[in-house]
């Protein structure tokens, strides 16, 4: 009996160790899988939801993510912006180039295999003519884009996969400037040359993106398929993209929360909100995912002709007084950060805001100072104005008008619409105004503070000394070529707006959510720009476990 | 009635008329300017209009004509079929009237339906049954019904069917001759929303003329007769009590058309309350002149029809 028990319990021990062997082999097999790349499972369809109708379809003509986000992946471009590192270029259509010394003229070298969606070869005749179009628009047509456009002086067709772009001036800024996602190649020269549609609607989708048009729903939903004889082998992973137009928030929200997408989509005021991120982390715990990026920063902008602005105590200290912290809170529900201009991430973004009186949480001797500022400016008892403020903007200049009371300041709202707010703004007749900033490089900078630019931050100081030395500052640091140099300069002329001369007076910089289902992968953020990776060719969905 | 009918076609031309002012007049009056709106886009960076293009476009656009001359040109487009194109997208007003119009017109048609079946019967059941629970639980629910704004009560049924069912109709819209279960499923909700409201008014309005013809010499007669009480009340009393609520109808139907902008936003139905709404939003005065005109002609037109409709139903009304 006992040695039947002990062969027993020896019979077990070694089945034990067996099984212990296996499972240690199988647990490391599981690690393994856990951490080796995840291969791209192709198929499906991707559910997305859209900011109401994109019933523009040329490119030229679009001004908003609503036309863009679903037809994006229908269009190509010369060359895109880098990811994860927005601020650089890459090749898209474009194989490789050469940049001359100058800066002046670029050689570009396109891939060979691109065809239109309708089969035609796309070659340099394409990029010449649709460079034309976009430098003389035919009559009836518009295009937002001109300024990049109007910089190509010539453009050479060398070959059908090479041509020669020479510019006006050469400027480092402009391999940035053809990458913006808005440059688009929607006009193949065999449909259009001759018989240009007038309408913008009426370009007929043909690209040479990713996808191909299926079909367009109005008011519901533009639908997308995969391109089989895509430029680069094996992609997209997708069989193509559903993009659902929704025209409330609300029921935006409703639609993903019930499973009806599988990623929310990207435009002002359909992003998720705290609470709304509170619900979905409750329902669906870890079957979503959610990802931020610092879309546009709130500013305080003041018109120096009106008495008080025009010193620099006094806007001094407003930016000391501000409760930025309480902003985030108030405006933002908590999701957003104090900043300048260079959001976190942003490789230009050098400034810890967070230890900056003004910016910094703790308030006291910021807004002591800021009292003894106002005295010595001679407004010990404050003064009052008015904010020039867009009608969907008020919940932000309420809580200026809120905040700034505490130092005395008796602000108003004055509530116009956006375009009545951009003609007073560029005619200067306002006192104050709030507005947003936003960009990842000096050359987005400049177009947010140069006076040349009539809405601009600082339009309303054109002529003045303080202004005239930002122009100077952001003319010379987007001249330059050297990284580390122009990193430099972008903390020099951060400094000077906001810090030296207090010129605006920045709010906080919302951080906006968006919220896609766990099986959704390759999914590409932008770390400012919502208009920058909205390419879905990399995006493929792994089988719901 | 052929004249009376000439004479009331005729008075279409005059109030049109005033109303097309009044809309051409009210949209200019209004602060923006589409050209700039267009132009001036903080969504996207780097786009930086100069005053010089966005004066161009105002040319382009056909918005640097004085105004007199703008409106002639539109009323002049009206006359001919021409309803102008949308600013933005430059596709013809009438392609988008057309492209919006069955949407709008199955959910008022869906609604209006509700309400008549739900409303007649309640109505009837609370007359007869005045001052019992019945009439008791009707008033109560047409109270409700009108005191309850739609949206509200929209958002709630959105809530509930997101947070109980877990589930939402789908954002896309069909047609009935497309996908009929799909058409149903999307419109049902809001057509129910819709019609507790309308069914209200016409429930309250059938319980009270009810009530009213019960009580007059020749139903009273009939019972005296001894006839049986529901060929009364089915037959005589109901038949003469709905006459009002065809009135009631034709409003509603006007109404419907223009108010169900709120709801159609909600359940993303593409209707012509949402093309009047981003029009708005857009400063697209063509589409919104248009629109606004469209639902005048079609408030008349429905108000004609009603009146003729009521005189073909009740021979005593003879029109001078």
């Amino acid at each position: 009996m006992s040695g039947t028990r002990v062969a027993c319990s020896r019979g077990r021990r070694a089945f034990l160790l067996v099984v212990w062997l296996f499972a240690a082999m199988g647990l490391s097999q599981a690690e393994l899988v856990v951490a080796a790349p995840e291969k791209p499972e192709p198929g499906g369809i991707l559910r997305v939801g859209n900011r109401r109708d994109p019933d523009v379809s040329d490119p030229m003509q679009w001004s908003s993510i609503t036309y863009a986000q679903p037809q994006y992946n229908l269009y190509s471009q010369l060359i895109r912006r880098g990811y994860p590192d927005e601020t650089t270029v890459e090749g898209d259509l474009v194989e490789r180039w050469e940049t001359s010394s100058d800066l002046r003229t670029y050689t570009f070298h396109l891939r060979k295999n691109i065809r239109w969606h309708d089969g035609k070869p796309f070659t340099s005749r394409d990029v010449e003519y649709w460079v034309q179009r976009g430098k003389n628009p035919p009559t009836g047509v518009l295009n937002l884009f001109k300024a990049t456009f109007a910089e190509i002086a010539n453009l050479q067709v060398i070959d059908d996969h090479t041509f020669r772009m020479t510019l006006v001036k050469g400027r480092p800024g402009f391999l940035f400037d053809l990458a913006s996602p808005y440059n688009r190649m929607a006009h193949p020269r065999h449909l259009f040359e001759g018989k240009e549609p007038q309408r913008p609607d009426a370009v007929n989708y043909v690209g040479t993106g990713p996808f191909k048009f299926k079909r367009y729903r109005r008011g519901s939903l533009f639908e997308v398929e995969k391109n089989p004889d895509y430029f680069v082998p094996g992609l997209p992973y997708l069989d193509g993209i559903q993009y659902f137009v929704t025209q409330d928030a609300a029921t935006h929200f409703s639609l993903f929360r019930t499973g009806r997408l599988d990623l929310s989509g990207r435009a002002a005021g359909w992003y998720m909100t705290a609470s709304q991120i509170e619900i979905l982390k409750k329902e669906m715990g870890d079957r979503i995912k959610l990802s931020s990026f610092y879309n546009v920063g709130w500013h305080l902008i003041y018109n120096p002709t009106f008495g008080p602005f025009a010193d620099l105590r006094v806007r001094k200290a407003i930016n000391l007084w501000m409760n930025r912290q309480e902003a985030i809170r108030a405006i933002e529900e908590g999701l957003g950060v104090a900043i300048g201009f260079f959001p976190p991430g942003a490789p230009l973004a050098q400034i810890d805001w967070s230890r900056i009186p003004g910016w910094r949480a703790s308030k006291d001797a910021d807004r002591a100072e800021a009292k003894r500022l106002m005295a010595e400016a001679g407004y010990k008892d404050g003064f009052g104005f008015v904010i020039l403020t867009r009608d969907l903007w008020t919940r932000v200049s309420e809580w200026v008008v809120g905040d700034l009371k505490g130092l005395g300041i008796n602000a108003s709202l004055d509530v116009v619409d956006q375009p009545t707010r951009s003609k007073r703004n560029s005619e200067g007749r306002f006192q104050a105004d709030v507005t947003t900033v936003t960009g990842v490089t000096l050359e987005q900078m400049q177009g947010d503070f140069h006076t040349s630019n009539t809405t601009g931050i600082l339009s309303a100081w054109k002529g003045r000394p303080e202004a005239a030395n930002v122009d100077k500052m952001l003319e010379a640091a987007t001249a330059l070529t050297d990284p580390a140099e122009r990193r430099r300069r972008a903390r020099d002329i951060e400094q000077h707006i906001y810090l030296d001369q207090a010129l605006t007076a920045p709010i906080d910089t919302p951080q906006v959510y968006q919220a896609w289902l766990e099986h959704v992968r390759g999914y590409r953020q932008p770390i400012a720009d919502q208009s920058v990776h909205n390419e879905m060719q990399w995006v493929w969905l792994a089988k719901k476990r | 009635m052929w004249k009376y009918m000439v004479k009331r076609l005729l008075l279409f031309v005059p109030t049109l008329a005033i109303a097309s002012v009044l809309v051409f007049v009210v949209m200019r009056v209004l602060p923006g300017d589409v050209a700039r709106a267009i132009l001036v886009s903080r969504e996207t960076p780097g786009v930086i209009a100069s005053e010089n293009d966005i004066r161009q476009l105002r040319e382009q656009l056909g918005l640097a004509d004085s105004l007199p001359v703008q409106y002639l040109g539109w009323v002049r487009g009206l006359l001919v079929g021409n309803a102008g194109v949308s600013l933005y997208t430059r596709r013809p007003v009438a392609e988008i009237i057309g492209e919006r119009l069955p949407v709008t017109l199955h959910l008022t048609v869906y609604t209006v339906l509700i309400s008549v079946l739900v409303s007649v019967p309640l109505g009837a059941l609370a007359a007869v049954k005045q001052d019992r629970w019945p009439d008791h639980l009707v008033r109560l629910s047409t109270i409700l019904g009108l005191a309850t704004p739609g949206f509200w009560i929209a958002l709630l049924v959105l809530l509930l069917l997101v947070v109980v069912f877990r589930w939402v109709p789908s954002p896309v819209y069909y047609h009935l001759w497309e996908d009929p279960k799909e058409n149903l499923i999307l419109l049902a909700f809001p057509a129910l929303i819709l019609s507790w409201r309308f069914s209200s008014y016409q429930a309250r309005m059938v319980r009270a003329n009810l009530l009213e013809v019960l009580r007059q010499d020749y139903i009273r007669t009939a019972f005296s007769k001894g006839l049986a009480d529901r060929p009364i009340v089915m037959r005589h009393a109901l038949r003469n009590a709905l006459l009002p609520v065809l009135t009631l109808i034709g409003g509603e139907l006007t109404a419907l058309m223009s108010g169900t902008v709120i709801l159609e936003n909600i359940f993303n139905i593409p209707g012509l309350g949402d093309a009047l709404i981003n029009a708005m939003r857009q400063r697209d005065y063509p589409v919104v002149e248009n629109l606004l005109m469209f639902y005048m002609t079609f408030t008349l037109t429905i108000n004609l029809v009603v009146d003729l409709v009521y005189a073909v139903i009740n021979p005593r009304i003879r029109f001078a």
